[in-house]
């Protein structure tokens, strides 16, 4: 089955090829549509109200919200820029998507709760939960700002990059914008028509398809490349090479304090363990979005929680990550030293398949689009449904009925869409910087959803504080920082991920010290007793139950420790002591390098840590009561004690009867 | 009016065109590299595609406790008739039609209709099985 040969072909045996992989891109294009508009078009047929149209009418079934969460802690951006990242920078990013593992972070520890209160409010939206419950309009729009991050530039990015797919797969005939046009017109048809609920439906299989061509990706290289033994000499070659080809196998320390990107480099490449701790960071701000909350608080119950926290997102993706996504970027590093590829991943790659299996590569592109698809849906969706709540209504039209509400939405979405599609077309710079606020941006929220489910001690001031400053950390570490400086007439002293940390993680050390300290000294304010109420009604409905209390130290120690060997500092000293142990002593490990090895073992542990938060610790399962904890606390008392006086009463049972007739055994007389 | 998203029906409706899309899309694609390049793995393999969607439908079915409906058993045997029509035409009339392309749809074609015969025969018995195409020529 495997091509007979990778060489170019004549030019008109490659305008077959390319006029074959059109047309079964058309027509799986034609399919994907038609079966989007028609599941739009039944899921949208409602009478509910305006919320039944913006959350599903909170009735989004377990099975449902598995496949869609799972798919929006991806993105079309992870699906389609990882590899090529990998491809790039080779292991050493590859490290950072460890974090993928623990990209449901976020969910396991705030959204069961953000999702009970938001039903006992009756909550429509994240900045409404929010504002309520920190009684701050700044905060409010501070999120809706966070979403329009997401709803603009950063899906933006991701319509005009299945654009250019398209464009390279079809030899230039569609233009990359006028495709991104298409496919983003086509998206806001069926969620024009099905609200959250048709874009959470058609998301089912947009997100299986994103998850079979992530893994399908990473078998067509291998199986490019000739299977395991060419991969694993290639890559023992690239480990003894020059150290322009060992910076791909490696990481470049822990942490360099270099100005950053565009003032000056790092030695040895960008990914040292500190700048793929703060990249792993901001993929943990996925799930502490507002649109993949507003996902959360769509659903019915939260019965789907664990099972896509532990099984979809750290099992699933992480697998896909660390495996596949990884042999893609590797093994195409290959391909373009043996020639085979020029310099752009997915499409020639597919390219190639399209000689022999022109159907199944266009179905993998179509994953790709699949995956975009579902991403603008839900983000531009869910900040359109924020926007007409938290700021058109609430500001300018506090008695919209339902009809109106829904125009707002809607109008909201078709501006948000052109918007993103606008900026890829016209200001493709602007977009790209934007573009990649958004997660350091949804990363500041940790706070704030801190405060809300857990740490009642957190107060407004200290929340506002610590996100505005976050924001402004991000900003400042990031290529737009120096931009609106400039714009201003002056230049920063540093440059981009100054010091190899990135912005991300320059944001949130900024947001939680400052939150910290002003929550220190304001947290006594008018309303800590309201919070406390809030704090306590939660706490009687979703008790910390006995095997929790014990167990909870330990968890937390062992995160720390994976969060240092996995994504900090000791992933470049471990990986290092691997490699330096190994038989070999050649960096590789198994036949794999060293950190290869590494990632694989700790992607294993963080699977085991968060599956021990959400099950064991029941972070994520279902809410128990207080009564129903102090009565199980009560019985495992009482069982505890009736087997102490079981075990007393038996050991002066035996003790008594040897004291009281050792003539009946001659054998004891001696004593 | 409107069924309700949550329910059963719906969500087995959804569910099963979600299996179908996947698994057929990817059965169509292998199923068409197979007879384009006369590769019987390939071809197999498709067909195993297309199986396995018609077994997750019927896990579908009884997780929900349903049946195949009217439209779907219509849907389905259009799709087997003009899918193995095609078949047999091209192998009729096409010139030098290859022996893998022939192995492939007869296998594959084989495939399909031993699971659904016994899918039928597992739920309705022999007799029952009999009994439904004496009541679907009546009708």
């Amino acid at each position: 089955m495997r091509p007979a040969a990778v060489e170019r072909t004549g030019h008109a045996s490659q305008e077959i090829q390319l006029s074959n992989l059109t047309a079964w891109l058309a027509a799986f294009a034609l399919a994907l549509t038609a079966y989007a508009s028609y599941w739009g078009f039944i899921l949208g047929r409602r009478d509910g109200s305006a919320q039944d149209y913006f959350l599903g009418g909170r009735a989004t079934p377990a099975w449902q919200y598995v496949l869609a969460a799972t798919a929006l802690s991806v993105t079309g951006w992870v699906a389609l820029g990882h590899p090529g990242m990998v491809f790039e920078f080779g292991l050493p990013f590859a490290q950072s998507a460890l974090a993928l593992v623990f990209v449901p972070l976020a969910g396991v520890l705030f959204l069961k709760r953000t999702w009970m209160l938001a039903r006992r409010n009756g909550a429509r939206t994240p900045g409404e939960l929010l504002g309520t419950y920190y009684q701050s309009e700044l905060l409010r729009l501070l999120t809706l700002l966070v979403a329009l991050t997401f709803a603009v530039p950063f899906v933006g990015m991701q319509l005009s990059a299945a654009g250019q797919l398209v464009e390279r797969l079809t030899g230039g005939h569609v233009d990359r914008y006028g495709a991104a046009w298409i496919l983003g017109f086509v998206t806001f048809v069926y969620v024009y028509l099905g609200g959250l609920r048709g874009a959470i439906g058609v998301g089912a299989l947009q997100s299986v398809l994103m998850l079979a061509t992530m893994a399908g990706m990473g078998v067509l290289a291998y199986w490019l490349l000739g299977g395991v033994d060419p991969l694993a000499n290639s890559l023992a070659a690239l480990a003894k090479a020059t150290s322009s080809n060992a910076s791909l196998l490696e990481l470049s320390g822990v942490v360099q304090f270099t100005a950053g990107l565009g003032k000056e480099l790092p030695v040895g490449g960008v990914w040292t363990s500190a700048t793929i701790l703060g990249y792993g960071l901001a993929l943990l701000g996925l799930q502490a979005a507002p649109s993949f909350v507003m996902l959360g608080m769509s659903a019915r119950d939260v019965r789907g929680f664990a099972p896509q926290q532990v099984w979809g997102g750290a099992v699933l993706v992480g697998f896909i990550g660390v495996v596949f996504v990884v042999v893609e970027g590797l093994a195409g590093r290959v391909l373009v030293g043996n020639g085979v590829l020029a310099d752009r991943l997915h499409s020639e790659l597919l390219l190639l398949l399209s000689g022999t299996h022109p159907a199944l590569a266009a179905l993998l592109a179509i994953g790709f689009i699949a995956a975009v698809q579902f991403t603008a849906a839900v983000c531009i969706w869910t900040t359109s449904a924020m926007f007409a709540q938290d700021f058109c209504q609430r500001y300018f039209a506090p008695l919209a009925d339902d009809r109106s509400q829904r125009i707002y939405a809607r109008t909201t979405m078709a501006v948000l869409f052109a918007l993103a599609l606008g900026m890829g077309t016209f200001t493709p710079v602007a977009q790209a910087q934007l573009g990649t606020l958004a997660l350091g941006f949804a990363l500041q929220l940790w706070p704030a959803w801190a405060g809300l489910t857990r740490m009642k001690w957190i107060s407004p001031a200290g929340v506002n504080v610590g996100l505005c400053l976050g924001l402004v950390a991000v900003m400042l570490t990031e290529n737009v920082g120096g931009t609106i400086a400039r714009f201003f007439g002056f230049d920063l002293p540093w440059g981009r991920w100054p010091w190899t940390i990135h912005s991300a993680g320059w944001g949130i050390f900024v947001n939680v010290l400052s939150c910290f300290l002003v929550s220190i000294v304001s947290n006594r304010d008018e309303g800590q007793q309201q919070r406390d109420r809030e704090h306590e009604a939660l706490g009687a409905t979703d008790a910390m139950t006995p095997r929790r209390d014990v167990m909870r130290p330990t968890v937390w120690a062992l995160m720390l420790l994976w969060f240092f060997f996995a994504l900090g500092p000791g992933a470049a000293l471990g990986s290092a002591f691997l490699g330096a142990i190994s038989a070999s002593q050649s960096g590789m490990v198994g036949g794999v390098p060293a950190l290869w090895a590494w990632q694989a073992v700790w992607w294993a542990f963080g699977v085991f840590l968060i599956w021990w938060l959400a099950y064991k610790l029941e972070f994520a399962t279902l809410p128990r009561t207080r009564a129903e904890v102090d009565s199980e606390r009560a019985r495992t008392e009482a069982a505890y004690f009736e087997e102490l006086e079981r075990r007393r009463t038996s050991v002066h049972s035996a003790a008594g009867a040897a004291v009281t007739s050792p003539a009946r055994n001659p054998q004891r007389r001696g004593f | 009016m409107p069924r309700a998203i949550d329910d059963p029906q719906l969500q087995r409706h959804l569910l099963a065109t979600t299996a179908w899309s996947l698994l057929g899309s990817f059965g169509l694609a292998f199923v068409s590299a197979g007879f384009a390049r006369a590769d019987i793995g390939a071809g197999l393999l498709g067909f195993g595609f297309i199986v396995a969607a018609y077994v997750a439908h019927i896990i579908l079915n009884r997780v929900f406790r349903s049946h195949f409906t009217a439209g779907e058993i219509a849907l389905g045997f259009v799709a087997f008739v003009v899918s193995a029509s095609s078949f047999v035409l091209s192998w009729i009339f096409v010139p030098g039609f290859p022996a893998a392309s022939v192995a492939i749809g007869l296998a594959g074609f084989a495939a399909l209709v031993s699971v659904f015969v016994f899918y039928t025969v597992a739920v309705h018995g022999v007799r029952g099985s009999i009994a439904l195409i004496d009541a679907a020529r009546r009708r």
